[in-house]
């Protein structure tokens, strides 16, 4: 579910889920009674909030009353799913340390813009999606084109979360990949059905917690039996010269096969995941929950700092079973994916075992979760609402949003069944991101940033900017295009579709009056929309220029600290 | 904000409920439950036990955190309760109750 994660597991080459011969957990009673007593938390929360759901925004929106800790929290958990932990600790075995490029220059920057830069513009204009911000911003085939991408690829996420969930119980724990498929999808949708996003947030939050609980131990190990991560780097320099250092080969001319830091800087950290932490409403939809202005400016800030130090939880680890678990990676050996339940079942004691396993179900849970509940909140309100039946008291449209939770869930099910006959996830999720993704992303930035792009124009940066990036993709595959490997090809296709799609706007924009003002309130620069008490100024720790800077000042020791260790 | 909110019983013990229901009392109970159930095991970890984590006794270390963890959730909620309910959501529910008849929202 993460423009990151899919990307890496490509990169990890063949990333079947399925194949993990050999890895059967050995869960004593003790373990599965924790696992059971998470799952019934899960449901009394669901049950909790239910009599708190009144009204459409308390469903699709938590009622805008939440703090940013959690708010926060939620934004990185929803981010957090199977493919995210399984996928970036494989790409951590396989490709080692650059990885954390995904992280520090990947990931961290886009959640500071967002909060620094971004968020006023979502949370003071009150639009309750990001379509809606297209909506409001450009005309209406912008924000319908958006709308439907964002449906169709969100219930399909879903599936594929769905399906990497299943595969992962049958594989660790023998249930029927058809059985574990239906019964965490019922799950999830008990849970959405009865609380709506709060439901979904609260347990991405406790997630998070029992996810630590079951990671830290990992590291604590592994840590200790390769020698620190000085010792682990020592360890494995036999594996070649880019897979202990980070920025090695990253020339324009090197080798290193996570890609140039051309390709780094303006692909994946500007376009990709710019455009995967900016607009996904999935994660965006978290800060819009916030209680005010500046809690939901500060919710990707928050979610920054332990989005910079999860790396160490899951590439290191994933380094770590390279020399830990025989055969990792290996032909006849366990998947490059199985890297950390593989030593989570080596070395963790009954107990602890049973939590970290509770970690790893309800992450898994939480990111299919986060899909459902994106999806559902822009079904109604961005297509139903404002294409199909408009004009209906609020609490129809509640309804239509838990008809619809129904829907999602079925169509995921169908989705992960399919997902289930293709050996490679990852290149169906990635298809659809890099070719979608970035040019919504130029859709939001120019359209934020300069008041005079044309009310047309949004819809043709999209079109453009997407038929780009696949074209990029298609002559790859024909091999008439040369990458230095298919990360590589994601990054430049992303910036070429980038570049495509603003060439586009700039000529519709020509063609096109600009809004008037008076329609511009609170969506573009210089006429943003604050909250009166949030207007005051904020002591230093709840500022989200001091946090963001804070957060950017982290990533930067890290990498200093894995260049010198 | 302050406003002095009228509440029939039944929505009372909603609120009441639904507050209680704080995350952090959650994530609180949560952690309580996990934290003795794993350190139990860990006060007599065997030396099999031990030997399989790398020589650490995790169960008793990761047991103990987590107690501590959930206490710390717990305490803050009771030095930090939840704010009452506001005129405003006391008026939100009510309307959205009186648009669905006396029935409630569905599945009520």
């Amino acid at each position: 579910m993460t423009s990151a994660g899919t990307m890496t597991i490509t990169l990890a080459g063949t990333a079947r889920v399925e194949a993990a011969a050999g890895l059967r957990l050995s869960l004593s009673g003790l373990d599965v009674v924790l696992i059971v007593i998470y799952f019934a938390f899960v449901l009394g929360i669901g049950l909790a909030l239910r009599r708190v759901i009144a009204t459409s925004t308390d469903f699709f929106l938590s009622g805008r009353s939440l703090p940013a800790w959690v708010t926060g929290i939620a934004y990185i958990s929803a981010n957090l799913g199977a493919i995210e932990i399984l996928g970036m600790s494989a790409s951590g075995a396989q490709y080692g340390i650059s990885i954390v490029h995904y992280y520090w220059i990947g990931a961290v920057p886009a959640m500071v813009f967002l909060g620094v830069v971004m968020m006023p513009f979502y949370y003071g204009s009150r639009v309750r999606s990001v379509p809606e911000y297209l909506l409001r911003r450009y005309d209406r085939k912008t924000h319908l084109v958006n709308a439907i991408i964002f449906v169709l690829a969100s219930v399909l996420i879903a599936g594929v979360n769905l399906y990497a969930l299943s595969a992962v119980l049958e594989a660790l724990l023998g249930i029927p990949l058809a059985v574990a498929i239906v019964v965490s999808a019922l799950f999830v949708l008990s849970y959405i059905m009865l609380g709506g996003l709060s439901s979904a947030i609260y347990n991405e939050v406790m997630q998070f917690f029992v996810i630590l609980a079951g990671l830290i131990p990992v590291v604590i190990i592994a840590m200790k039996l390769t020698g620190g991560i000085g010792g682990l780097f020592a360890k494995l320099s036999t594996s070649g010269p880019y897979f202990t250092s980070a920025w090695t080969g990253t020339g324009l001319g090197g080798h290193s096969p996570i890609g140039d830091w051309v390709s780094l800087v303006f692909g994946l950290s500007f376009c990709l995941s710019f455009g995967y932490w900016t607009t996904n409403f999935a994660e965006v939809q978290r800060a819009m929950s916030a209680k005010d202005d500046n809690a939901a400016r500060l919710t990707p800030i928050i979610a920054a700092f332990p989005k910079a130090l999860i790396p160490l939880g899951i590439v290191i680890p994933g380094m770590a079973a390279v020399l830990l678990i025989p055969g990792l990676g290996e032909g006849g050996g366990l998947e490059y994916n199985y890297a950390i339940p593989a030593l989570m079942n080596k070395y963790l004691p009954t107990g602890v075992l049973g939590v970290a396993l509770t970690g790893l179900l309800a992450a898994f849970m939480a990111g299919m979760a986060a899909n459902v509940s994106s999806f559902n909140a822009v079904w109604t309100y961005d297509i139903w609402q404002d294409y199909i039946r408009p004009g209906r008291p609020d609490s129809y449209y509640l309804r239509v949003g838990r008809v619809t939770t129904v829907v999602g869930v079925f169509i995921g099910i169908l989705t992960a069944f399919i997902a289930a006959g293709y050996t490679n996830i990852a290149n169906y999720l990635q298809t659809l991101f890099s070719f979608f993704n970035v040019p919504i992303f130029l859709a939001f930035i120019v359209g934020m940033l300069w008041r005079k792009a044309g009310r047309g124009s949004g819809f043709w940066g999209m079109v453009v900017g997407a038929l780009v990036a696949f074209g990029t993709w298609l002559l790859y595959q024909a091999h008439v295009l040369s990458f230095r490997s298919d990360l590589a090809e994601t990054q430049w296709g992303a910036i070429f579709g980038f570049v495509a799609g603003f060439v586009a706007m700039l000529i519709a924009t020509l063609f096109d009056k600009p809004k008037p003002l008076s329609e511009l309130n609170g969506l573009v620069v210089g006429l943003q929309q604050r909250d009166v008490q949030t207007a005051a100024p904020v002591r230093w720790y709840r500022s989200p220029v001091v946090l963001g800077f804070g957060a950017l000042l982290l990533c930067a020791l890290l990498y200093l600290y894995i260049a010198v260790v | 904000m302050a406003d002095k909110v009228e509440l029939t019983p039944e929505e009372a013990r909603n609120w009441r409920l639904a507050k209680l229901f704080d995350l952090r009392s959650f994530i609180g109970a949560l952690f309580v439950v996990f934290g003795i159930l794993v350190t139990i095991p860990g006060l007599a970890a065997s030396k099999a036990m031990i030997d399989k984590a790398a020589g650490i006794n995790l169960a008793l270390w990761i047991g103990l955190i987590m107690l501590i963890m959930g206490v710390l959730f717990l305490a803050w909620v009771l030095l930090r309760p939840p704010p009452p309910v506001t005129a405003e959501e006391a008026e939100a529910s009510r309307r959205a109750r009186e648009e669905f008849g006396t029935q409630g929202p569905p599945g009520h």
